[in-house]
């Protein structure tokens, strides 16, 4: 998990978003725990059991075949309308996305099938031109009609399964104060999501409310009243969709309060609209249907505040982040602990029922991230260490928090982009102008300039400044168990070779890229080990290794195009800099003939079971392993955990190693080792990021049976 | 301007009927019976107070059926420019609210939203509202479906219930905003009670005005002035109003505190702001 970090401390600190008085680095207390079943003496047996000796190696590296099933959908996609068919680019390795903007277009987007949603989402903002991502994600619906966000870590492809890929840009973290929001761009994204989320009941208005805001819209769209151009009646907005139902009166409203903002760009109008966006109950409450202890209807609401509990719209609990000190879920149940009163002695622990595991799961996630995004400064790293469960999901809001994209917001360096509106969708059709249904435009934002020489509306990569580099380790209150490595400013120049790109990822925590191989020592987001490095040839047909393409390049080699730019001129100024990470975004491509070691080229086994170690420890010498300190072995149906720690002295450094050794088995074929392989990974170095990679062995042992 | 949210530009009140004296509802039976023509005069005087702060008062002409019909608080609860029509928990005062709805359609502009369920009851004497949020009492005249009412009509706020024990007649007899983010309240159990739950449910915090009698407790908090109640009626807590409050006016309402009347029963307030810039709220 990568960290932005301030190179220039002269930037004053932003205050995170102060709903109550505690400070925000309190919640780093908070555990964020998930049971997916607890560990138990049957599921040990039965991991063991499972566990069989190679029968025979897996197929070698050359046959490349990829998962049949996974790229065609088998049928057509139900019903809903604006559903389409996923395309079948020509290049059978490229997928087409169907994303849908705000303001209710579709775009179709390029991108390899075996894609993760950062790359979407990148292109996405991309063809927005959008800086301020961080609030923003990618959703898509499951065949029950269930919003989930894109995971940006994880492959689409894993996430969407039979589903098409049809997704929609939305507003995730809707900021309580819009005004502060740096760019008009992205103030303008924000309206036409509430817009939206009024027009479906998300966010509910009385009479008044829709027509104030909707005078706003209007006033954006269209500009000043003219009564010319107008005319005196309503019909000049009767096509706009202002509410879910709306009546003349309504739009009799509006258009009295339209007339009212003369001279408001449509900047100011978005930013009025906002400023009553933001103050309304249901702004920003992500709603989940539930049941409570007593199985009563209940709706819970996740925030920037906190985690509020409806009945019948009245709301019967509030529990601001700050109260909550621990979230979790368990089958279908979801419970928060919360602090003990002033006058109280003991926690409270309340729990609520979903209608599934899969929607506790997702509830637990949104609280998970909400918390993250909002009340830390970033993104957590030593949570639930003690309780540290191993096994399922360990997920983690890997992106910025709120206080570290207002902290990189303050540094967006350029004009105001350049943007057009589009009109919103209408009654009725579109007319071929793109939609302007009437002939003059609205008034064109003032102080918008051309852009300057180099710029274009596709490359925003530069821009001075842009503090990705690590001036320390990321998690300052990090593990204490584990020692921070120094860092080798020498050796890191030769080794990493900077990438925007990866830059640009870095704040979305892509975990791979916290154990990749830059051609030297793997490196985490934190300090850079001047150690041996791993090999990149794979020298040892133990060793994983990583490759890094070509640096630079993202994405292989169809000729998709680059999202960024490679100008960044971070490296060659981080002389006399304060050390500096430069790690360079590396695809981890099972499917490249060089991996030693890929169990998908294992079509027919029906028992796998994969081992992989991960141990520390210098390759090719001696290490004595140290103190043991504790020795831990968790295991859950597919996969046991052993974590063995060890301190030792070593040239008078005191250093503490961790062999953890995750057995992935599975009854089925169907485990994506991959995934399993980075997910193993991921949740050693979630745990914290400045543990380095030094060995990976995987050794896969399967059973083919005909 | 924050204290928007309380700047009012009309008031409904009602005069009173002659049948107020003997049949208008009350707990107990007042030690002396009601003198109905004091009771006019004081509710004259109440009416002039209001004029006083700019608020223009369309005065309804007295019911003869309805002998509680002075109390026309408890028949809409205004907010934003929606009028949601109540329906008093008392049956014998349903039938107050017809002209209450016509008066706030016909002459204020008001939108009117009404109550779906049949076995909903609401009094607005239960409705709280801060400026930021509602607090319903719910209450020997307000349940809980009243209270969802609440919440349906104005979105706009988070709406909390509060529970108003059976020896208290409504919420707002033991709480009001005093100014603004400031919450009047005695010093009773009850009183202290319920601010404790609506500290407890509160999304926003507030200041409280602490006073000795609970009567004191119910105030007018309206284009910046607070009325409340004269030295007669709450000796031990006028003058910690005279200390604390800036702008105030105060009122005698000796003869309609018989009736349990209190200064916010006897009117709504209506905010018209010609061109607003926002929604109505004191948040920033």
């Amino acid at each position: 998990m990568a960290e932005v970090q301030e190179m220039d401390s002269s930037v004053p600190a932003q205050e995170t978003s102060p709903d109550d008085s505690m400070p925000p680095a309190a919640d780093s207390e908070l555990q964020q725990q998930e049971t997916e079943s607890p560990p138990s003496p049957e599921a040990e047996a039965e991991a063991e059991a499972v566990e069989q000796p190679p029968v025979k190696a897996s197929k070698s590296k050359k046959e490349k075949k990829v998962k049949p099933k996974k790229e065609k959908p088998e049928k057509v996609p139900k019903s809903p309308k604006r559903q389409p068919q996923p395309g079948m680019s020509r290049n059978p390795k490229m997928m087409i996305c169907h994303v849908q903007l705000p303001d209710g277009e579709d775009v179709s987007i390029e991108i390899p099938k075996q894609a993760k949603g950062d790359q979407l989402f990148d292109k996405m903002c991309d063809h927005l031109n959008l800086l301020e991502k961080d609030y923003f994600g990618i959703t898509y619906r499951d065949s029950q009609d269930v919003r989930y966000w894109l995971n940006h870590e994880k492959k689409i492809g894993r996430q969407m399964r039979r589903a098409p890929w049809a997704f929609a840009f939305e507003v995730k973290f809707y900021p309580p104060d819009p005004s502060q929001l740096q760019e008009d761009l992205t103030r303008y994204m924000l309206t036409l999501q509430i817009r939206n989320d009024v027009l479906c009941g998300k966010l509910p208005c009385s009479f008044v409310t829709h027509a104030l805001l909707g005078s706003y819209t209007v006033q954006s769209e269209l500009g000043d009243y003219d009564p010319e151009e107008h005319g005196s009646n309503i019909n000049y907005v009767k096509d706009f969709r202002f509410a879910p139902s709306q009546t003349p009166e309504l739009l009799e409203k509006i258009a009295e309060l339209h007339r009212t903002h003369k001279g408001q760009t449509p900047s100011e109008g978005e930013l009025h609209f906002l400023e009553n966006g933001k103050k309304l109950a249901m702004y920003g409450v992500d709603l989940h249907q539930a049941r409570d202890s007593e199985g009563q209807e209940i709706t819970l609401g996740v925030c920037a505040s906190g985690l509020l509990v409806y009945r019948e719209k009245l709301r019967i609990n509030r529990f601001a982040w700050p109260k909550i000190l621990k979230l979790s879920y368990k089958r279908s149940n979801f419970n928060i602990k919360i602090r003990p009163g002033e006058f109280e002695q003991f926690e409270t622990t309340i729990g609520f029922k979903l209608d599934n595991h899969k929607l506790a799961k997702r509830l637990w996630k949104t609280c998970v991230e909400h918390h993250t995004f909002f009340r830390l400064k970033e993104p957590e790293t030593n949570t639930a260490r003690k309780s540290f469960s191993g096994f399922g999901s360990r997920f983690r809001y890997s992106g910025r928090t709120q206080h570290q994209a207002r902290q990189a917001g303050a540094l967006i360096d350029r004009p105001g982009p350049n943007f057009e509106r589009a009109a919103s969708k209408r009654m009725t059709s579109r007319s071929v102008d793109g939609g302007r249904l009437y002939s003059k435009p609205p008034r064109e934002d003032e102080g918008l300039s051309q852009y300057p020489h180099g710029h274009s509306p596709e490359r925003y990569g530069t821009y001075p400044g842009r503090p990705y580099e690590d001036q320390k380790p990321p998690y300052a209150e990090d593990e204490d168990e584990m020692k921070r490595r120094e860092y080798d400013q020498g050796g890191a120049d030769d080794r990493n070779e900077p990438s925007v790109d990866h830059l640009e990822r870095a704040k979305q925590g892509d975990p791979n890229k916290s154990v990749h191989n830059i051609g030297g020592s793997v490196c985490s987001a934190g300090p850079v080990e001047a150690s041996t490095p791993l090999s990149k040839q794979g020298a040892d047909g133990n060793k994983m290794a990583f490759f890094n393409g070509d640096g630079n390049q993202q994405y292989d080699q169809t000729g998709y195009r680059q999202t960024t730019t490679t100008t960044t001129t971070i490296d060659s100024s981080s002389q006399g800099m304060p050390p500096t990470v430069e790690t360079e975004q590396v695809k981890y491509d099972p499917n490249v003939e060089s991996a030693p070691v890929s169990t998908t080229n294992v079509p027919y086994v029906k028992t796998e079971s994969h081992h992989v170690t991960y141990s520390s420890g210098q390759d090719d010498q001696e290490v004595d392993p140290g103190m043991l300190v504790t020795a831990q072995s968790i295991a859950s149906k597919t996969q046991t955990v052993e974590t063995t720690t060890y301190t030792s002295e070593q040239g008078g450094v005191k250093e503490t190693r961790v062999e953890r050794k995750i057995t992935i088995t599975s009854d089925n074929a169907e485990i994506d080792h991959d995934q399993a392989l980075a997910e193993a990974i991921a949740s050693v170095t979630h745990m914290n990021p400045d543990l380095s990679v030094e060995k990976i062995e995987i050794r896969t042992e399967s059973e083919e049976v005909n | 301007m924050s204290t928007q949210a309380f700047k009012y530009h009309f008031a409904v009140v009602s005069r009173i009927p002659n049948s107020f004296k003997d049949h208008a509802l009350r707990r107990k039976e007042p030690d002396q019976p009601i003198d109905i023509d004091l009771a006019r005069r004081q509710h004259e005087e109440y009416v002039e107070t209001l004029r006083r702060l700019g608020i223009d008062v369309l005065e309804l002409p007295h019911d003869e059926r309805h002998p509680d019909c002075v109390f026309v608080e408890d028949c809409a609860v205004v907010i934003n420019g929606t009028a949601l029509i109540c329906k008093p928990g008392a049956p014998s005062r349903l039938g107050e609210v017809a002209v209450i709805r016509q008066t706030l359609r016909k002459e204020l502009g008001l939108k009117i939203a009404e109550i779906d369920k049949e076995q909903a009851t609401l009094d607005g004497g239960d409705v709280l509202w801060t400026g930021k949020e509602i607090f319903v009492g719910v209450s020997k005249r307000t349940n809980i479906m009243g209270a969802q009412a609440v919440a349906k009509a104005f979105p706009e706020y988070p709406t909390m219930t509060v529970m108003v024990p059976n020896e208290a007649l409504h919420l707002k007899s033991y709480i009001t905003v005093a100014g603004k983010d400031v919450l009047a309240v005695g010093k009773s159990r009850i009183a202290q009670q319920l601010l404790q739950s609506i500290s407890e449910s509160a999304t926003y915090s507030y200041k409280t005005l602490t006073l000795e009698e609970d009567t004191a407790a119910n105030t007018v908090f309206a284009n910046n002035v607070v009325v409340h109640q004269s030295d007669n009626m709450i000796p031990k807590s006028f003058p910690i109003l005279e200390n604390k409050l800036d702008a105030r006016y105060y009122c005698d309402l000796s003869e309609l505190a018989k009736a349990d009347g209190t200064l916010s029963s006897l009117c709504i307030l209506v905010t018209r702001i010609k061109h607003p810039k926002c929604f109505q709220t004191s948040l920033e």
